[in-house]
C-alpha cells in the first residue's frame, strides 16, 4: 500500500468512465524515436549462497520488440565488492547464457550485515559501479496457505490454481522492505509414449513452475503488525496431485524497494492523466566517470529466507476438472515435453 | 513593522487630499432587475476623456472641474445609459442599469466604455459576461466559467477533463482564485469534468492574467476574481435550471425590510444515471457532487454595507467493494464596506478557506482512512482614496494563517495492520501591505505604481531533518533533526513585490502599454501527474522549499476601429521563474514523513505573444485570438544524477505553442441567438517510449526524456442556438432554453496516448457529438 496506490484505481476508473463517455480506445501509430542503447543490469546477491549472478544487456528500439534479448554484452568484467572487508570476486561469463556472469568461487559467501557493491568494466572501457548497500537480515515467514480458485484472467492458461498467500510477522521498530518470490512444482500429464502392446507410459510427471511478477511491500503503515493474506503466487492446476511450493521472502534496502516500486508504477499505466509522468526506471548503477550516465535496471543487495508448502491436492473432482483440463494434454513423453520433467516427485521438500 | 508600514500609508492618503476649483461627483450603480449593486461599471466624461469604474459595492468617485458634463455608464450585460450633468457642488448620482437582452437591443459584451481596451491602464485582463456564458455551447450543457475562460488567449489546461486551468504557461496552483475575497484550493468536480462554481451565483468574473494589482498576492500566474450576487432588497426572486447532470436553483429576496437580504443557491449532480446506464462497467459505484452558495448582505445605507457569504462544494465517489474517495472545499467570507467620504471608501474582510480530502479502503486486514487538509484564515483592509481625478490610491494590509495536515493514515477496525500515521501539520502566517497609485499624468499618459510587501513565516512546531552532505538526500542519508516549539518561527522569507504599468497613448484610438511584475508564492501544489487530482496536496515553504517567484514584462499595442466596434490587440510577455517545486524521477509523495528528499528545485520561463481581434457590437459579435507561447522548465541539483533529462530545459506539460479560439454569436431575433466556437492548440507534451528492455524477463518500456513527444493537435467545433421568452427589458419571469452540440464534427481528440505490450492506443474524451438541452428559469 502506497500512496500512489489510491491513483492507481482512481486511475483505473477513470479510464473506465472516460471510455465510457467515448468508447473509443483505437490503436494509433505515432512517432517513435531511437535513442542509444543504454546499458541495463540485472543483479543480485543475497545470503543463500553461491552462485552470485549478474545479467549485462543493452537496451533496444522500441519498434523491435525483442531486439534486446540479442544484445547481450559478452565482453565485460565484471566484479563484486564486499566493500566492508574489501574483498573482491570476479564473475565470469556463462558461456550457454550470452550476457549471463557468475561468481564461480564458491568460497566466498555473502553475509547479512555486510555491504556489497557490483563493478562492471564494459568492452568500450565505460565503469559502471554500483552505490555501496548492506545486506538487510532476513525475516523468516511465519506460514504460507493455498486456496484452490477457479477463476483466472488468464484465457491462454488453465482457470484453476492455487493461490498461495503468506503470513509473516513485521519486525517491529526498523523499516522492512519485502519482495517475494514463488514457485512450485506440479503435475501434469502427456498423452504419453505408446508401447508395443499399445499401452501408453510416461504419461504423468512433474515439472516446476514459476511467474516472474513483482511483489513488494513496505512496512511504512504497518510497522511491527503481522503481514496477513499476504497474496505471492498462483500455482496453476492441470490434474489432481500434490503441488511443491517454495517461497522465497527477500529483505530488501530502502533503494531496492522503490527500485522496484517505481518498475510496477511503470507498468500500470493505463491511459489516463492521472497515470503516473512515464519516466526511466534507474536503479543504483550508474556510470562511474559520469554519473549522469545511470544504467537501468538493478544490482539487488537482500537478505532472503524460505519456506516450504505441501499442497495435498486431493480434494479435487477429479473428472470435472479434467473436462476442462483436457486441452493442456499434449503428445509426447511427459518427461520431455515439459520444462525439466521429472517421474519422481520432490523428496524431503518439507525440511 | 506591519503596523508602522500600514500608519505610514494611512498619513500619506490623508496628506494627499486637496481640492480646487472642482467637485465630486460619486454614486452607486446597481442592476435595475436584482437592485444590486454592480461592479466594473464603467463611468465616462465624455467631454474630459476621463473615467474611472464602479468598486464592489458598485460605487465610483469622480473629482472633477466645475462643469457640465455628459457621463457615461456601461456594464457587462447592460445596456448604457447616459446622463447630463451640470456639476456646480459635489454631487451624487445614483444609476440603475438594465439588464440587455440581445434581441431588443445590440449586446454589450464587453462591459467596459467602448474604448477602454485603448484608454485603460489594464492589460492582460479578461472580465466575463455571465449572462452571455449561458448561451455559449458547453459539454452536458453544464455552463462553466473555468471552461469558459479557455476561449481567452493565454488561458489553456492540460486536456478535455482535466482540472485547473493554465494562465501564460503558469501552472495550476499559481492561480488566485477568490470567491468573494476567499481562495479556492480546487476548482474542480468529478475529477476535473467540472468546474465547482455555479455559475447562477456568480456576478462577476475577473481574470488578471498580466499585471496583478497589488491588493492580489501569494500566486505567480494569475487573479481570477469572482463575487457571487447579493440578494435583492426589493422582491423575492427565484431563478434555476434543469439540465442533464445536474439542476441548479438560486433564491434571493428581502429578509427584514429591505436592509437585509439574502441570496442562497445550490446546484446537485446526479451521475449515478448515467452510471447506471452501464451496469456491466459500473456495477454498484456511486458518484456525486454538489455546491452551496449563501449570502446575507445587511446594507443600512449607502455607505455601509456588511456582507456575510459562505460556500461549500463535496464530491463522492465511491467504487464497488473498493475504495470511497471524497473531496470538499469550503468558505466564509465576512466583508465590510464602507463610504468613509466622498473620496474615501475603504473595505475589510474577514475569511477563511478550506478544503480536504478522504480516502476510505475496506482492504480486508489494511481497512484505513486517510485525510488531507488545508486550511486559511485572513484578515485584511484595504482604503481606496482618490482625491482628484488624476490620482487613485489604494493602500491596505493583510495577514493570512495557514495550517496545513499534509496527510493522517488511521486504521478502521481493530482488525487493521495499518499503524496510525500523522505527517506532521504544517503552519505558517503571511503578512502583506501594500500601495498602488494610479496617476494621469496627461490624456495619453497614465502611470500604475504598486508595491507590495510581504512576509511569509514558517512556524513551529517543526521537526527539521538534517541530511548528508555532499550526497543526494534520502531518509538513510538523515543524520539528525531540530525540533522547535509552538509559535517559533523557522524560516522567514519575503520582499518587495513591484506592480508597474504605463499606458502610452498613441492617438485618440491606439494605445502603447508596458508592464512589470512581482510576485511571490509560499504555497504549493504538490503533484506528479500529468492533470492535478483530487489526492494532490498542498505544501508550505519550509527551510527546504523556498517560495516560488515569477517577474513578468508585457508590452501590448491595443488599436480599435470604425467606431470601437472592433478592437485589436497584440500583447506580449516574457516570465522568469525561479523555486519551482519538480519531483524527483518516481517520487512518492503522498504520507512521505521526508518529502523534502523527493522533491528537486527547478527554474522555469514563459513566454508569448497574444493577437486578438473583438467585435463588440451589432447582430454578430464575436472574437478571434492567436497566441504563440512556450513553457519551459529545467530542473536544478549539486547531483547531476538526479536531474530531469539530465539537466536540459524540458517543455511542461502544459506547453502548447500555438492556440487559437473563435467564437461567434448572431442574434437571429425573437428571442433566439445562434453562437459557435472552434478551438485549435497543439497537442499537449507527453512522453513516448525510446527503448525497451528485460528485467526479471519482464519486457520495459523505457521513456528516458520526459516531455519529448506530443500528443495530436486538438480541435473542436460546438454550436448551439438559445432562446430567451423575454420581450421586454424589464420582464422578470423569463426562460432561456438552450440547445447545444459540443464536438459538432466529432473528431476524436486525444486526451492520451499509451502503450502497452509495445502498441500505441489513443484514449478519446468525448469524441463523438455530445448534444445537450438545458432550461433556465427566472421566476
Amino acid at each position: 500500500m502506497s500512496g500512489k496506490r489510491y491513483l492507481v484505481i482512481i486511475n483505473q476508473l477513470l479510464f473506465l468512465f472516460t471510455a465510457y463517455l467515448t468508447g473509443c480506445v483505437e490503436e494509433v501509430r505515432v512517432p517513435i524515436r531511437t535513442i542509444e542503447p543504454q546499458l541495463v543490469v540485472e543483479g543480485h546477491i543475497s545470503n543463500d549462497g553461491p552462485p552470485y549472478t549478474v545479467r549485462l544487456t543493452r537496451s533496444g528500439s522500441f519498434n523491435e520488440p525483442g531486439s534486446s534479448e540479442s544484445s547481450a554484452i559478452t565482453e565485460a568484467q565484471v566484479y563484486i565488492l564486499e566493500t566492508s572487508t574489501n574483498q573482491r570476486l570476479h564473475l565470469l561469463p556463462v558461456d550457454e547464457q550470452p550476457g549471463l556472469y557468475q561468481s564461480g568461487d564458491s568460497t566466498f559467501v555473502a553475509r547479512v550485515g555486510q555491504s556489497y557493491q557490483v563493478r562492471i568494466e564494459l568492452p568500450e572501457e565505460k565503469v559502471f559501479v554500483s552505490e555501496p548497500e548492506t545486506m538487510p537480515e532476513a525475516v523468516p515467514v511465519e506460514s504460507l496457505t493455498a486456496r484452490f480458485t477457479g477463476n483466472t484472467g488468464n484465457v491462454l492458461d488453465t482457470p484453476f490454481g492455487y493461490d498461495i498467500f503468506l503470513n509473516t510477522q513485521d519486525q517491529p521498530g526498523q523499516r522492512n522492505y519485502y519482495r517475494w518470490t514463488a514457485n512450485s512444482i506440479i503435475r501434469r500429464e502427456a498423452i504419453g509414449v505408446r508401447d508395443f502392446g499399445g499401452v501408453f507410459h510416461k504419461k504423468f510427471c512433474w515439472t516446476p513452475v514459476d511467474d516472474n511478477e513483482i511483489i513488494i511491500y513496505a512496512d511504512s503503515y504497518s510497522d511491527g503488525q503481522p503481514i496477513r493474506e499476504q497474496y505471492l503466487y498462483r500455482s496453476p492446476v492441470y490434474i489432481v496431485g500434490k503441488h511443491f511450493v517454495e517461497v522465497q521472502q527477500y529483505s530488501l534496502t530502502r533503494e531496492a524497494y522503490q527500485y522496484w516500486r517505481r518498475f510496477n508504477e511503470q507498468r500500470q499505466r493505463v491511459g489516463t492523466i492521472f497515470d503516473p509522468i512515464p519516466s526511466p526506471v534507474y536503479g543504483n548503477v550508474y556510470n562511474q566517470a559520469d554519473p549522469t550516465e545511470r544504467a537501468l535496471g538493478l544490482f539487488e543487495v537482500a537478505g532472503v529466507s524460505q519456506k516450504r508448502l505441501v499442497v495435498p491436492g486431493d480434494t479435487l473432482n477429479d473428472a470435472l476438472l479434467k473436462v476442462q483440463t483436457l486441452r493442456y494434454v499434449i503428445p509426447g513423453d511427459c518427461r520431455y515435453v515439459f520444462y525439466k520433467g521429472s517421474e519422481v516427485p520432490p523428496q524431503n521438500w518439507l525440511p | 513593522m506591519k503596523a508602522k508600514l500600514l500608519l505610514a500609508l494611512i498619513l500619506l492618503l490623508f496628506s494627499l487630499g486637496s481640492t480646487w476649483a472642482r467637485a465630486v461627483l460619486s454614486g452607486t450603480v446597481r442592476d435595475a432587475a436584482t437592485k444590486q449593486p454592480l461592479s466594473g461599471v464603467t463611468v465616462s466624461i465624455q467631454e474630459l476623456q476621463q473615467g474611472t469604474t464602479t468598486d464592489e459595492n458598485g460605487q465610483y468617485t469622480l473629482t472633477l472641474p466645475l462643469g457640465s458634463y455628459t457621463v457615461r455608464f456601461t456594464g457587462v450585460g447592460h445596456y448604457k445609459v447616459t446622463r447630463a450633468i451640470r456639476l456646480m457642488d459635489d454631487t451624487t448620482l445614483d444609476l440603475e442599469l438594465l439588464p440587455s437582452i440581445t434581441e431588443l437591443d445590440e449586446l454589450e459584451v464587453k462591459g467596459r466604455r467602448d474604448d477602454a481596451n485603448v484608454r485603460s491602464n489594464d492589460m492582460g485582463v479578461v472580465r466575463l459576461n455571465v449572462a452571455t456564458l449561458k448561451k455559449i455551447p458547453v459539454v452536458f450543457g453544464e455552463t462553466d466559467i473555468v471552461r469558459s475562460l479557455m476561449l481567452q488567449p493565454g488561458v489553456s489546461n492540460v486536456g478535455e477533463g482535466a482540472g485547473g486551468f493554465n494562465v501564460r504557461g503558469g501552472r495550476v496552483d499559481q492561480n488566485l482564485v477568490l470567491l468573494d475575497g476567499a481562495p479556492l484550493f480546487n476548482t474542480s468536480h468529478l475529477l476535473g469534468f467540472f468546474s465547482n462554481l455555479n455559475p447562477d451565483v456568480v456576478q462577476d468574473v475577473t481574470l488578471y492574467k498580466g499585471t496583478i494589482p497589488a491588493r492580489y498576492g501569494g500566486r505567480l500566474s494569475s487573479a481570477l476574481v469572482m463575487n457571487t450576487r447579493t440578494g435583492s432588497p426589493d422582491r423575492w426572486n427565484v431563478s434555476g435550471g434543469v439540465g442533464t447532470i445536474s439542476s441548479r436553483l438560486v433564491v434571493d429576496g428581502p429578509v427584514l425590510g429591505n436592509k437585509l437580504t439574502l441570496m442562497a443557491g445550490a446546484r446537485l449532480a446526479y451521475p449515478n444515471l448515467i452510471i447506471k446506464l452501464f451496469p456491466d462497467l459500473f456495477e454498484g459505484s456511486k458518484a456525486s457532487f454538489s455546491d452551496l452558495n449563501g449570502k446575507l448582505t445587511y446594507q443600512p445605507n449607502d455607505r455601509h454595507r456588511v456582507a456575510l457569504s459562505a460556500y461549500h462544494s463535496a464530491d463522492r465517489f465511491k467504487f464497488p467493494a473498493d475504495t470511497t474517495y471524497g473531496w470538499k472545499s469550503g468558505t466564509a467570507t465576512l466583508r465590510w464596506n464602507a463610504v468613509l467620504s466622498r473620496t474615501l471608501s475603504s473595505e475589510v474582510s474577514l475569511l477563511q478557506s478550506s478544503y480536504e480530502f478522504n480516502v476510505d479502503s475496506p482492504k480486508p486486514f489494511y481497512e484505513f482512512s486517510l485525510r488531507s487538509q488545508i486550511r486559511q484564515r485572513e484578515a485584511n483592509a484595504g482604503f481606496t482614496f482618490t482625491p482628484r481625478e488624476a490620482h487613485k490610491l489604494e493602500a491596505g494590509a493583510g495577514y493570512i494563517h495557514y495550517r496545513l495536515q499534509p496527510g493522517s493514515l488511521r486504521p478502521d477496525g481493530a482488525e487493521s495492520s495499518i499503524r496510525p500515521l500523522s505527517i506532521e501539520t504544517e503552519l505558517g502566517q503571511e503578512l502583506s501591505a501594500y500601495i498602488q497609485e494610479e496617476w494621469t499624468l496627461s490624456p495619453s499618459l497614465t502611470l500604475t505604481t504598486g508595491l507590495r510587501y510581504v512576509r511569509f513565516h514558517t512556524l513551529g512546531p517543526y521537526t527539521r531533518y538534517l541530511y548528508e552532505a555532499r550526497v543526494p538526500s534520502s531518509p538513510e542519508t538523515l543524520t539528525d533533526s531540530i525540533s522547535y516549539g509552538r509559535g517559533e518561527r523557522v524560516q522567514s522569507y519575503g520582499g518587495w513585490e513591484p506592480r508597474l504599468a504605463l499606458r502610452i497613448g498613441l492617438g485618440t484610438n491606439q494605445s502603447l502599454k508596458l508592464s512589470y511584475n512581482r510576485s511571490r508564492q509560499f504555497l504549493h501544489l504538490i503533484s506528479n501527474t500529468t492533470a492535478i487530482s483530487p489526492v494532490d496536496f498542498w505544501k508550505l515553504s519550509d527551510p527546504f522549499v523556498p517560495p516560488q517567484v515569477a517577474d513578468q514584462y508585457s508590452v501590448g499595442l491595443f488599436r480599435n476601429w470604425k467606431d470601437n466596434s472592433i478592437e485589436t490587440s497584440i500583447e506580449g510577455y516574457y516570465k522568469d521563474i525561479t523555486n519551482l517545486v519538480e519531483y524527483r524521477n518516481g517520487a512518492e509523495l503522498l504520507l512521505n514523513p521526508y518529502l523534502e528528499t523527493a522533491l528537486l528545485s527547478a527554474l522555469g520561463k514563459a513566454y508569448g505573444v497574444e493577437f486578438a481581434v473583438n467585435k463588440t457590437k451589432g447582430r454578430l459579435t464575436g472574437s478571434l485570438n492567436y497566441t504563440y507561447s512556450r513553457s519551459l522548465i529545467t530542473t536544478r541539483t549539486e547531483f547531476p544524477g538526479e536531474a530531469i533529462n539530465r539537466g536540459a530545459w524540458y517543455p511542461t506539460l502544459f506547453d502548447r505553442p500555438h492556440i487559437t479560439n473563435l467564437t461567434g454569436s448572431y442574434t437571429l431575433g425573437k428571442g433566439w441567438t445562434g453562437s459557435a466556437n472552434f478551438t485549435y492548440t497543439t497537442g499537449r507534451p507527453n512522453t513516448y517510449p525510446d527503448g525497451q528492455y528485460l528485467v526479471n524477463g519482464i519486457p520495459m518500456i523505457n521513456y528516458s526524456l520526459r516531455n519529448a513527444d506530443r500528443l495530436p493537435d486538438y480541435h473542436r467545433l460546438d454550436m448551439s442556438i438559445s432562446h430567451d421568452s423575454r420581450r421586454t427589458r424589464d420582464q422578470t419571469r423569463y426562460s432561456v432554453w438552450v440547445i447545444s452540440l459540443y464536438n459538432f464534427y466529432a473528431r476524436k481528440n486525444p486526451y492520451s496516448i499509451y502503450f502497452q505490450q509495445f502498441r500505441s492506443y489513443q484514449l478519446s474524451v468525448f469524441g463523438s457529438i455530445i448534444p445537450s438541452v438545458t432550461w433556465n428559469f427566472h421566476y
